[in-house]
C-alpha cells in the first residue's frame, strides 16, 4: 500500500547540467563541460520526520528542493513521493501531490504577487483545491491567519503593507492553507531580525507538533536545524556527507565538513576560530576524490584517488568520509 | 600609525571611555536626533569611539544602526533629513555642518565604508582594478602605475589570490566572499582612521564570514584605525567588538564594554535580544512579542515600554536619561 512508503525517497539522484562553452563549443572542438549539481544523493524522508539540509551555497541544497517538488527532473536515480515517480505523476496523484506538499520559499515578499490582498494569497489554495465555499473564504482565511499569530485585519492588507516577518507569516498561513502533510521550507527564517527570527522559529515547532507535520528545511544555520528538526543531513558540493539524529550530529561531528561548520558558528565571547581556508570549489569538472579534500585538515593521499561512499557508521549515522572522526 | 601594538592592552577602563579627558575619542555624538519627514528615527544618540577600537552597534531593524553608519559617513544629511546635536570627528568639530567638498575629501580617505550586499555595492561596469585604483589616484594623487601596484599590494593583503589578474576581472566574475574581499581593499585603500562595516558578512556563508571577520579586524588593527560595525548577531558581536551599544527604535537602550553589556546586561532590551539568540543547545526561545513601534508612532515615554516585562507607568509617562550604572551607560527607569 503506498500509504505505508515513505513520504519520499530519493535513490542515487542525479542533477547534471551539461554547460555551454559558447557558440564554438558546438562546432565539436571541445565536449560540453558537465555540472553535478546532485550527485548520487540517497535520502528517506519517512512521515512526521523533520529534516534539516545544511550546507553552504552551492552544495546542492536548492536543487534537491527542486527535484523533490518536482520542479526539474533527475538526470538519473529516482525520485520517489509515495512510492511513485515525482517526474510521472498521474493528474490526479499530481493534484493531491500539490495539495499535500506545500513550499514555504525564501524571499517570502518575491513569492507572493504583489497585487493580490492576504485574503487572495491566502485563499487561492483554498479556492484552487476547492477546498470551501465561496462566503466562508474570509472565516477560513481569518482562521489561518490566526493560527500564524496574525490579526484577521491583515486579510486586507497588500505585501508592501507589512514588515519582513510579518509577509513571513502571510507565506506560511498559504502554505498551511491546502491543509498540507509536508512542508518544505527554503532559509524560512534567514535575514530577519534575531527577534522575528526567533517568534517564527517558535510557530514552527508548534504548527509542526501540533498539526503533526512533516517538515524539510533548508538552512545554513545549524542551532537553526538543532532547534527545528530532529535530522539533519549535511552536504557539500551535490553530495550529502553526513546524516544522522541532528543532536548526535552537533555533538559529535564525523565528517570534519560537519565539524568545520561548527567552529564557524559564531559563539558568544570565543574568539572567532580557525576557519576552513578557501571556498566551495565550482562544481564544474570535479578532480577525482573527496570533494571535500582540497579544504580538509585531514585530507591524506587516499582521499584524493576514492571518493569515499556515504557508509553506515552506527546509530542510525551515514558519514562519507575515508578518515573520519572517531577517537 | 604611532603606536600600533599591544592595542589591547592599553585599552582605556570603562571610567575613562565614557569621560575620555586623555584620550580624545575619534568619533563622538552628542545627543544627535535626526528625523525624516518629520518622524523621529535618532533620538539624543550618544556614545563616542576611541582610536583603535571596535565598537557594535546592535538592535532590531529600524533601530538606526545603520543610520549612524550613513550619517557618519556623510550620506544622510540635511536637507533631506533634519538634524540635531553634534557629531565629532577628529579634529572635525561639527561632522553634521561640513559642506560637500570637505566631505569628498573625508570620504574614503578617513572615513570609509563596507557595504552588507558586495554585489550591489560595487560597479558592475567597471573591473576590479579600476574601482581600487578610483580612490588611490583621486585622493591620494597616486599616478597610473603607482595606483596599479599599491591595488595588488592591497587585494594580496586581502586574500585574493593571484591579484594581478584579477584586477581585469568584473564583479560578477567572483564570488560573494571574494566580492567582499575586494570591498574590503577599496574601503581599506587609502588608510582611513574610521571604517564602518554594516553587516559585512551576513550575505555570507559561515565558513566565509569567519574568514571575512578575520580579514576585517586584522586589516583595521595593523593600521590602528577604529571600525563601527553594524550587527545584529550577538553573539558575532561579541566576539570582534571592544564595546557594544544596543540601540532601540533610534534610541541608546545600553552601551558599555562588550563583557559588561552583554555578559552582565541591565537593560530589559538587551535581555531580551538576547533571549532570542538561538545557540546549538538552545530548548526553549522566549523571544519578546510584537516588533518595533512605527516611526509615526513612536511611544511616549520609553520607547520600549509596551514590550517591556517591567514596565510600569513611570516608564510610558516620562522618557528614561541615559545615565550611568555600574561600568556602562543605560536608559532605564528599572534596569536589573
Amino acid at each position: 500500500m503506498t500509504d505505508a512508503s515513505p513520504i519520499f525517497q530519493l535513490l542515487d539522484v542525479e542533477k547534471v547540467y551539461q554547460i555551454d562553452r559558447g557558440r564554438w563549443s558546438r562546432l565539436g572542438r571541445s565536449p560540453p563541460r558537465r555540472l553535478a549539481a546532485l550527485d548520487g544523493i540517497r535520502l528517506t524522508v519517512q512521515a512526521g520526520d523533520s529534516i534539516a539540509l545544511v550546507g553552504e551555497s552551492g552544495s546542492g541544497k536548492s536543487t534537491l528542493l527542486r527535484v523533490l517538488l518536482g520542479l526539474t527532473g533527475s538526470s538519473d536515480g529516482r525520485a520517489l513521493y509515495r512510492g511513485d515517480d515525482i517526474e510521472t505523476l498521474t493528474d490526479a496523484k499530481r493534484r493531491s501531490f500539490q495539495r499535500d506538499v506545500a513550499m514555504i520559499y525564501q524571499d517570502a515578499r518575491a513569492s507572493l504577487n504583489p497585487r493580490l490582498k492576504a485574503l487572495d494569497l491566502i485563499g487561492e489554495p483554498l479556492r484552487q483545491h476547492a477546498l470551501c465555499r465561496a462566503p466562508e473564504l474570509p472565516e477560513r482565511v481569518a482562521s489561518l491567519l490566526a493560527r500564524v499569530g496574525m490579526p484577521a485585519d491583515t486579510a486586507d492588507r497588500y505585501p508592501s503593507q507589512l514588515s519582513g516577518g510579518q509577509v513571513r507569516r502571510v507565506a506560511i498561513a498559504r502554505a498551511l492553507a491546502s491543509e498540507p502533510k509536508v512542508i518544505v521550507a527554503d532559509e524560512a527564517v534567514s535575514g530577519l531580525d534575531v527577534s522575528t527570527q526567533a517568534q517564527l522559529l517558535n510557530l514552527l515547532r508548534g504548527l509542526q507538533r501540533e498539526m503533526g507535520l512533516t517538515l524539510l528545511f533548508i538552512t545554513h544555520d545549524l542551532a537553526v536545524a538543532s532547534y527545528l528538526c530532529s535530522r539533519i543531513a549535511v552536504m557539500y558540493l551535490g553530495r550529502i556527507v553526513e546524516t544522522g539524529p541532528t543532536k548526535e550530529v552537533l555533538r559529535r561531528p564525523l565528517h570534519p565538513y560537519t565539524r568545520a561548520l561548527l567552529n564557524a558558528s559564531p559563539r558568544f565571547f570565543e574568539p572567532i576560530a580557525e576557519t576552513l581556508p578557501g571556498e566551495i570549489p565550482s562544481p564544474i569538472d570535479l578532480p577525482p576524490g573527496c570533494r571535500f579534500a582540497g579544504r580538509c585538515p585531514r585530507a591524506e593521499p587516499d582521499c584524493r584517488a576514492h571518493e569515499p561512499p556515504l557508509g553506515a557508521t552506527h546509530l542510525d549515522r551515514e558519514v562519507a568520509c575515508l578518515h573520519p572522526l572517531i577517537d | 600609525m604611532t603606536h600600533q601594538p599591544a592595542r589591547r592592552a592599553e585599552m582605556p577602563g570603562p571610567e575613562a571611555l565614557s569621560s575620555p579627558r586623555d584620550r580624545e575619542p575619534l568619533l563622538s555624538l552628542a545627543a544627535l536626533s535626526l528625523a525624516r519627514n518629520g518622524h523621529s528615527v535618532l533620538d539624543r544618540v550618544s556614545f563616542d569611539l576611541g582610536r583603535g577600537e571596535t565598537l557594535g552597534l546592535v538592535g532590531e531593524s529600524g533601530a538606526g544602526k545603520s543610520t549612524i553608519a550613513l550619517v557618519a559617513m556623510g550620506l544622510l544629511r540635511p536637507p533631506a533629513v533634519t538634524v540635531d546635536g553634534g557629531m565629532r570627528f577628529a579634529e572635525q568639530d561639527n561632522l553634521l555642518a561640513l559642506p560637500e567638498p570637505v566631505w569628498a575629501a573625508l570620504r574614503g580617505r578617513r572615513i570609509s565604508m563596507i557595504f552588507q550586499d558586495p554585489a550591489s555595492a560595487l560597479d558592475p561596469c567597471f573591473t576590479i582594478g579600476g574601482q581600487l585604483a578610483s580612490p588611490l589616484r583621486r585622493l591620494l594623487g597616486l599616478d597610473r602605475g603607482a595606483a596599479r601596484r599599491r591595488s595588488i599590494e592591497l587585494l594580496e593583503s586581502a586574500g585574493l589570490n593571484d591579484a594581478e589578474a584579477r584586477l581585469a576581472a568584473f564583479p560578477h566574475e567572483l564570488s560573494g566572499g571574494m566580492q567582499q574581499r575586494v570591498m574590503i581593499a577599496i574601503a581599506l585603500a587609502c588608510n582611513p582612521e574610521l571604517l564602518l562595516a554594516d553587516e559585512p558578512t551576513s550575505a555570507l556563508d559561515v565558513t566565509i564570514q569567519a574568514q571575512i571577520m578575520q580579514l576585517i579586524l586584522q586589516q583595521v588593527r595593523a593600521r590602528n584605525a577604529s571600525c563601527i560595525f553594524v550587527l545584529h548577531d550577538l553573539a558575532l558581536a561579541s566576539q570582534v567588538c571592544d564595546r557594544i551599544v544596543v540601540l532601540y527604535a533610534g534610541q541608546v537602550a545600553e552601551a558599555g564594554p562588550t563583557e559588561i553589556v552583554l555578559r552582565r546586561s541591565l537593560h530589559p532590551y538587551t535581555n531580551a535580544l538576547k533571549s532570542c539568540v538561538i545557540e546549538l543547545d538552545t530548548e526553549t526561545l522566549t523571544p519578546p512579542e510584537g516588533g518595533l513601534p512605527a516611526l509615526g508612532a513612536m511611544p511616549q515615554g520609553c520607547r520600549f515600554a509596551p514590550r517591556c516585562p517591567r514596565a510600569t507607568a513611570e516608564c510610558t509617562a516620562q522618557t528614561p536619561p541615559l545615565r550611568r550604572l555600574d561600568g556602562r551607560d543605560i536608559a532605564c527607569w528599572h534596569p536589573g
